[in-house]
């Protein structure tokens, strides 16, 4: 059985879990496959096509370093949830909701680059199965935000239900998390539109639902390191009281 | 679970009457007064200014299609039912004076006010979903949908991210309504009321605007 009296490790997991998905995610994405921003959906497929053909090496390398990122997404919000079920009384439903919301929240980022892999992989394949293979990466990429919703909502729930003198995190930082989920909640829209700001590459649909969950993501991490140092630090004293 | 908050906006009365400083004893009695009182926490106020933010953000992006579409805006607007829409402004009014006689009858610990009004609200909040319904089924039979055209898309995106909104406050409402049954239970759980009623106020200013934005500007 294992004791965990020094937490101060987990410092160091929250900041290589947020490190290395910015890292390789980031990069990966940003710079070496050149997928994010993401691709116009109004692009054709002879445009699709020569975009895998004249930059084969870079997009299978960014991907593939992308798709590793995405696992290091996993330890920061688990030790979320290690949080949070120190609020719930009895059995710990919304901490294991929110890490099994996190592990599709996962999935979903990292299946996507499997296909666009598979997509890249083969590139005397026709134009029309590059295409779709493409689409079909994207929409599942843009589309499922519910991970993330029900994520943010029971974390909400937990964080505004923690009455201690300290809570595990600020209660704004709550009602931030409430904001994100209804922020992401248009994405099911991104397969009625080619164009517009519910597009893959639209405002509400990229912009607002892919870069707000991750800059709270970022707070999140830094509360919980905050967390986990005070808590340290509270030990400390009563040891040496 | 308990989701009472602690509120720390502590400050003075702003409808400072005697009657209603003589009913807010509930929700002092969480927070020492040195000032105006702001119903609601400060986290609650982010939620409610950044979700208005994203609406501001609809709103621009309406008239600015509306700008490069200007006549498939007018023929939209046109084949809109002005009269539902009306209904529907005066329903969600209504339901916010209901609501706001919900945190008074609250704050004054008169139990079967406060739930005869979360009951009104709630009642207005449905009929606004069922007249919603009827307005899109009328939009389905004359054939026209989420992709028609570009006026269409955004009254469908942006009136239906709304009525999830509605759907959401319900859910709250309805919560407070079949938890709340007791003085004792009503004073414990002041700070959500008035959080469920700030957010209430919240949906119904951005129907006022999104009513005026769709239907009537032009």
């Amino acid at each position: 059985m294992i004791i965990m009296q020094d937490k101060r490790p987990l410092i160091l997991v929250a900041i290589v879990s947020m490190a290395m998905t910015i890292l390789l995610y980031g990069v990966g994405m940003f710079l070496i496959a050149g997928y994010l921003p993401p691709p116009s959906p109004m692009l054709t497929e002879p445009e699709i096509a020569a975009m895998y053909r004249d930059n084969h090496t870079s997009i299978i390398a960014g991907l593939t370093m992308a798709f590793l990122g995405t696992g290091f997404m996993l330890p920061l919000w688990v030790m979320a949830s290690v949080f949070m079920a120190e609020v719930e009384e009895g059995f710990p439903y919304f901490s294991i909701m929110q890490a099994l919301c996190a592990l599709a929240t996962t999935l979903f980022t990292a299946l996507p680059n499997l296909i666009w892999l598979a997509a890249a992989f083969r590139i005397d394949r026709s134009d029309e199965l590059i295409y779709m293979l493409h689409d079909l990466g994207w929409i599942m990429w843009a589309t499922p935000s519910w991970g993330f919703a029900f994520q943010f909502i029971c974390f909400a729930i937990c964080g505004l239900s923690d009455k201690r003198e300290t809570p595990f995190v600020p209660r704004w930082l709550c009602y931030l998390g409430l904001w994100v989920a209804a922020g992401v909640l248009v994405t099911p829209l991104v397969p009625f539109f080619t164009d517009g700001p519910f597009a893959w590459n639209g405002l509400f649909s990229f912009w607002v639902a892919f870069i707000s969950p991750n800059l709270w993501s970022t707070l999140l991490a830094v509360y919980v390191i905050k967390r986990i140092k005070g808590g340290q630090s509270q030990l400390t004293e009563g040891v040496n009281a | 679970m308990n989701l009472t908050s602690q509120n720390p906006c502590a400050t003075t009365d702003i409808e400072a009457t005697p009657a209603s400083l003589e009913t807010r004893s509930s929700s002092l009695e969480q927070t020492p007064v040195s000032g105006a009182r702001i119903p609601g926490e400060l986290g609650l106020w982010i939620f409610l200014l950044a979700d208005m933010s994203i609406f501001a953000l609809y709103f621009w992006v309406f008239i600015w299609n509306q700008s490069l579409h200007p006549e498939q805006f007018l023929q939209g607007q046109a084949s809109l039912n002005h009269s539902l829409g009306l209904l529907n402004t005066v329903i969600l009014l209504s339901s916010s004076y209901f609501a706001a006689m919900a945190v008074h009858g609250a704050r004054g610990k008169n139990v079967a006010g406060f739930r005869r009004n979360i009951q009104l609200t709630i009642a207005c909040g449905a009929g606004f979903l069922v007249v919603k319904a009827i307005e899109y089924g009328e939009k389905f039979d004359a054939g026209l949908h989420l992709a028609s055209n570009e006026f269409y898309s955004y009254y469908f995106v942006f009136t239906g991210i709304h009525m999830v909104h509605v759907i959401i406050g319900l859910s709250l409402l309805s919560y407070l309504l079949f938890s709340l049954t007791t003085a004792e239970k009503i004073r414990q759980q002041m700070a959500n009321i008035e959080g469920t009623v700030l957010y209430w106020h919240m949906v119904d200013l951005l129907w006022v605007v999104l009513f005026s934005l769709i239907y009537l500007l032009q």
